[in-house]
């Protein structure tokens, strides 16, 4: 029997529902663990179980040829996510976060401090995590700490991969500032790229 | 260090969910599960309807940001909405007063608000508690996604929702309900994820996450972000929303967006609109550019045209175009040019912003309204 994920989401859009129990065992902690880097570990607690609920009542919408399942289960998981937000700021909290105007708790930053010894530099970079927006963090806990490629980053947040790359441009380039802002040393300049000449020489 | 790799050594530790917690999704999802077989057994949803739930409904978000930053300008001034009126069911010119939900979400059916907010001169044309027309999507969710976007939300004096971000470059303007919906020709509907010239992507995604993007070249971002969720009704004439993007002051894009949309329907619904400029003008063009194709090029149609009547000139306009004299005319991008005698002569340029026509189509008064009296275009 062919148990990889498109078999088995193949089969609970089938006639075997239940064979998507197979889903939430091979991914429930991956995606208990993105809701909790982004989010918290409180939240992910509170939406892990949404988000397997709301991915079996979609999994038809589910495209093996559009990607991998980990970054739709992703995609789900920011979706709910962003859905608790909106509920929560309904008087005008949450929204005003979404937004990016009011500061964001990121609970999880101090999961951080408690692991490691931080260098002044670290100490910069974690005080500018803190002020991301909401969807800023979101691509940087899917491209630096879940480690998804671009195909899967814009699987997950329903975007084009040019989308991706320029969103994660622009997310360097204001880590950077912020931490300079900080008081952290400034990072080194990236190296120079090296022409090769035709007979092998580097420039 | 690489930032990427400091970003990652930054990368938290937080183990795993609790068995407890794990149990307990668990139980959740085969609730689910077992809820699923049961519904399946009693009432398949079809592809529509699946959809319809899945990105069920409008504006209840923007329209309640946009009533609150109304009463915060307008100080003291109180009106308490009461219960849903009715909206007009296709009129735009008479736009309707319309209860505002006083929250999002809170646009059931039934839904009678207590909300204290201000409704703008006339009444909001849509609006949550609208209870006419067809089941639609009921929230709509504009927001900046890039820092530095400059957000207002405010009403024209037809009660329509004029939602606007602005960047230093771009200006994305959404108008809800998108105004003379008749203006946008029937035929034009596009693929959901289309582009309009090289630098500008519009970017409509399923599951929730759609959105709109604007892009133009690097560090060149803003986008609105349609969110959706719940469903309420709203008049027929509400499902339309009118994006107009421009840059640096000039519109250089054009489009009604499709709150309706199903599977398999581009949310998008023509981009190019049937008229896409109004001008008043002492004399309107008479002649058509000729073929360029040298002796024996064909001559250029002038045409005593008798198009069907409509209530309006566009829409007589529209009207003709689907004739079949008119059968090889270009279907929209028309600019409508109106003169001291109340003629309207609609034309389509050679190329955006010109004063060369390829299509002349002169619309009169008649009885039962107005219609398409003369047109002359190439003959090539």
């Amino acid at each position: 029997m062919d148990d990889s994920d498109a078999a088995v989401m193949q089969a609970a859009c089938g006639d075997t529902p239940a064979r998507f129990a197979q889903v939430f065992e091979r991914h429930h902690d991956a995606v208990w663990a993105y809701l909790a880097r982004a989010w918290g570990p409180e939240v992910a607690d509170e939406l892990a179980g949404e988000v397997f609920v709301s991915a079996f009542a979609r999994r038809h919408h589910f495209d093996p040829m559009k990607g991998e399942l980990r970054p739709w289960l992703f995609g789900i998981a920011t979706n709910v996510a962003r859905g608790r937000a909106r509920s929560l700021g309904r008087a005008g909290r949450a929204l005003e976060r979404l937004r990016g105007r009011a500061p964001v708790d990121v609970p999880v930053l101090e999961l951080v401090d408690e692991a490691a010894e931080l260098g002044d530099r670290a100490r910069a970079l974690r005080w500018a995590i803190g002020r991301l927006r909401p969807e800023e963090r979101e691509l940087l806990v899917l491209y630096a700490w879940e480690e998804l490629d671009y195909a899967g980053i814009a699987q997950a947040l329903g975007i084009p991969i040019g989308t991706v790359r320029s969103r994660i441009s622009r997310l360097r380039a204001r880590l950077r500032e912020m931490a300079a802002d900080a008081g952290g040393p400034p990072e080194p300049p990236p190296a120079r790229p090296r022409r090769i000449t035709a007979s092998g020489e580097t420039l | 260090m690489h930032l990427d790799n400091e970003l990652r050594s930054l990368r938290p530790e937080v183990g795993q969910p609790s068995a407890a917690v794990a149990a307990g999704h668990r139980r959740a999802l085969d609730a689910a599960i077992a809820e699923g077989r049961t519904a399946r057994r009693r009432a398949p949803l079809n592809g529509r309807r699946r959809w319809m739930l899945t990105i069920a409904a409008v504006l209840a978000v923007i329209v309640a940001g946009g009533a609150t930053w109304w009463a915060t300008r307008s100080g003291d001034v109180r009106l308490d909405t009461g219960p849903t009126a009715t909206s007009a069911e296709t009129s735009t010119a008479q736009p309707a007063t319309t209860a505002l939900g006083a929250t999002p979400g809170s646009a059931s059916e039934g839904d009678q608000s207590t909300a204290t907010t201000v409704l703008p001169p006339g009444g909001l044309d849509c609006g949550p508690g609208t209870q006419t027309g067809s089941s639609l999507p009921g929230f709509l969710q504009v927001l900046p996604d890039e820092a530095g976007a400059i957000g207002t939300t405010t009403f024209d004096g037809d009660g329509r929702l004029v939602t606007r971000r602005e960047t230093e470059r771009f200006v994305v303007e959404a108008l809800w309900p998108a105004p003379d919906r008749q203006l946008y020709a029937a035929d034009g509907t596009a693929d959901g994820l289309g582009r309009a010239d090289s630098d500008i992507n519009y970017d409509l995604s399923p599951e929730g996450q759609t959105e709109l993007v604007v892009l133009s070249g690097v560090g060149e971002l803003t986008a609105l972000r349609i969110l959706i969720s719940g469903a309420v009704k709203v008049a027929e004439h509400c499902r339309f929303i009118q994006f107009t993007v421009s840059e640096q002051g000039e519109a250089i894009a054009r489009f009604v967006y499709d709150l309706a949309a199903g599977d398999g329907q581009a949310p998008i619904a023509d981009r190019s609109p049937l008229v896409v400029e109004t001008r008043q003008m002492s004399e309107a063009p008479a002649e058509a550019l000729p073929c360029n194709g040298g002796p024996g090029a064909p001559p250029n149609d002038d045409l005593a045209a008798n198009g069907p009547a409509a209530p309006t000139p566009a829409e007589a306009l529209d009207a003709y175009l689907t004739t079949p004299a008119a059968a090889t005319y270009y279907q929209s991008g028309y600019v409508e040019m109106v003169t001291p005698d109340g003629t309207y002569t609609y034309g389509a340029p050679i190329a955006p912003g010109s004063a060369e026509w390829v299509t002349l189509v002169t619309v009169s008064p008649v009885d039962g309204g107005w219609a398409a009296t003369h047109a002359t275009a190439s003959g090539c």
